[in-house]
């Protein structure tokens, strides 16, 4: 048995902990080649003040998740799993079931490495079908693009408000999934909102997520939240 | 001013953007290898194995046909390439949508509802592949931590994480929420009609046990806010 287990640390862990990392930095320069790109071949670049205002305000729920998320969906996804699934995205609505389904369907037993090796293919088999859709869902759209973005259509009208009808299905989730933590997020902002309706993203984003995340800690302590299956 | 559209459409575009998809197709199919050969070592079986693949093949083709929808949303203001390539790697429609809307209010745009030029798109750009490199130099640095870390944190510490992420996003969203409910019209009227469809959706996916629907339910109550606006607009002549 701990044969097995060394077997397994060196023919699967070390192997894929190295390619992993490696692929994962190679992508991090990628995702900057179109932002370059741009620079270097349009002359488009960002005014560097509305930049940072904007990068405050993402940064300020992104940091978070950024760090929390590979902790809570570790032991679902696996080793292998994690690495891929953190670079492909879509992972609560898509590489967690498909893990989940991989391990029903080979009746492994969890934590073992039977049940990371299913979930480790499940998982790249599922990114394997999603890019291809992808591509495939690309091509075919793209004789159709000259419709969708000429202005005044009927589309674009609708398309202005993308945002509010976005927004209005994250409040529907928020009340309906966990209104405990939904109401005070929603109460604050409301009450910001009636005071000035069109501040900046960065001005509201920071101190929102922290009297959201302080009033969940506070509910968390009085037994009031228990847990929450995430986005 | 669509003129920058050509930039964002453009071969060199296209390649800049195709990098990273060639980068993930290649670690999925690396891990896979080392995957079924670690497997066949410790004893588990080529069907097994085969079957594990199949069905996370199977089960990402209908998500990914939404997620395909959540592209169309993102074409009209960054054009094909760039959004494309933020769905296939890292992102999630929701966080690209709150990304560029970020980028476009910072630039005194109001919303995704103003009109782009060049320095807006370049600003969703930088905002949006700047947003998430971060998480993703977690990964790449911690999760040997993460791994060795699995044991001790205990069920309860989970627990608190999951409330932790949960509130992190919900505060980050909270304001926004709130706007459309304060500004009124055609915003009001886009945000009821996302809200009904969501709780709607949500209602056929419990009540009628459809679980499939679940990846399905952005995407359609945001085209349900947006079908709501157009509708307001030609029948009952709010916004226009």
């Amino acid at each position: 048995m701990a044969d097995k287990t060394e077997i397994f640390e060196e023919r699967f862990i070390r192997p894929v902990g190295v390619t992993g990392r490696y692929t994962i930095l190679a992508a991090v320069v990628c995702l900057f080649l179109p932002g370059l790109y741009l620079y270097f071949f349009h002359g488009l670049f960002p005014p560097l003040e509305p930049l940072i205002r904007a990068l405050i305000a993402v940064w300020a729920f992104m940091i978070v998740m950024g760090v929390i998320e590979p902790i809570v969906y570790y032991p679902i996804l696996g080793y292998g799993g994690t690495f891929m699934s953190f670079l492909v995205g879509n992972i609560l609505n898509l590489r967690v079931p498909v893990s989940a389904t991989a391990q029903a369907v080979a009746g492994t037993r969890e934590g073992s490495p039977e049940a990371e090796i299913v979930s480790t293919l499940g998982i790249a088999g599922s990114i394997i079908a999603n890019e291809a859709v992808l591509i495939i869902g690309v091509i075919l759209f793209l004789p159709f693009i000259g419709e969708v973005q000429g202005s005044g259509t009927a589309m674009a009208v609708a398309l202005d408000q993308v945002l509010p009808a976005l927004f209005g299905a994250l409040g529907a989730m928020m009340l309906v999934r966990n209104y405990k933590l939904g109401l005070v997020p929603i109460g604050m902002g409301l009450v910001i909102a009636l005071i000035k309706d069109d501040l900046p993203f960065s001005v509201t984003i920071p101190p929102m997520v922290l009297v959201s995340v302080l009033s969940a800690r506070f509910m968390y302590k009085k037994g009031w939240v228990k847990g929450d299956t995430m986005m | 001013m669509t003129d920058y559209l050509s930039a964002a459409n453009s071969p060199g575009m296209w390649l800049a953007c195709s990098a990273i998809i060639v980068v993930v197709i290649f670690q999925a199919a690396r891990i896979t290898m080392l995957a079924y050969r670690a497997g066949l070592a410790i004893g588990m079986s080529r069907q097994q194995m085969m079957a594990a693949f199949r069905t996370g093949m199977t089960t990402a083709i209908v998500p990914s046909i939404a997620i395909l929808l959540g592209l169309a949303l993102l074409i009209p203001r960054l054009g094909v390439p760039f959004p494309w390539m933020r769905l296939a790697v890292i992102g999630s429609v929701t966080y690209e949508l709150i990304a560029a809307g970020a980028a476009a209010t910072e630039m005194g745009l109001e919303g995704l509802s103003g009109r782009f030029d060049g320095p807006v798109f370049s600003t969703a750009v930088w905002t949006m592949s700047m947003g998430v490199f971060f998480g993703l130099l977690i990964v790449a640095f911690f999760t040997n931590k993460i791994k060795k870390m699995k044991d001790r944190v205990a069920g309860r510490d989970m627990a608190w994480l999951s409330v932790l992420t949960s509130a992190a996003f919900f505060g980050a969203v909270g304001y926004m929420v709130a706007q459309p409910m304060v500004k009124g019209g055609p915003p009001l009227v886009a945000m009821l009609g996302g809200f009904l469809t969501m709780v709607l959706v949500g209602a056929v996916i419990k009540l009628g046990r459809q679980e499939w629907l679940k990846e399905w339910a952005l995407a359609l109550s945001i085209i349900g806010g947006m079908a709501a606006s157009g509708l307001a607009v030609h029948y009952l002549g709010i916004g226009g």
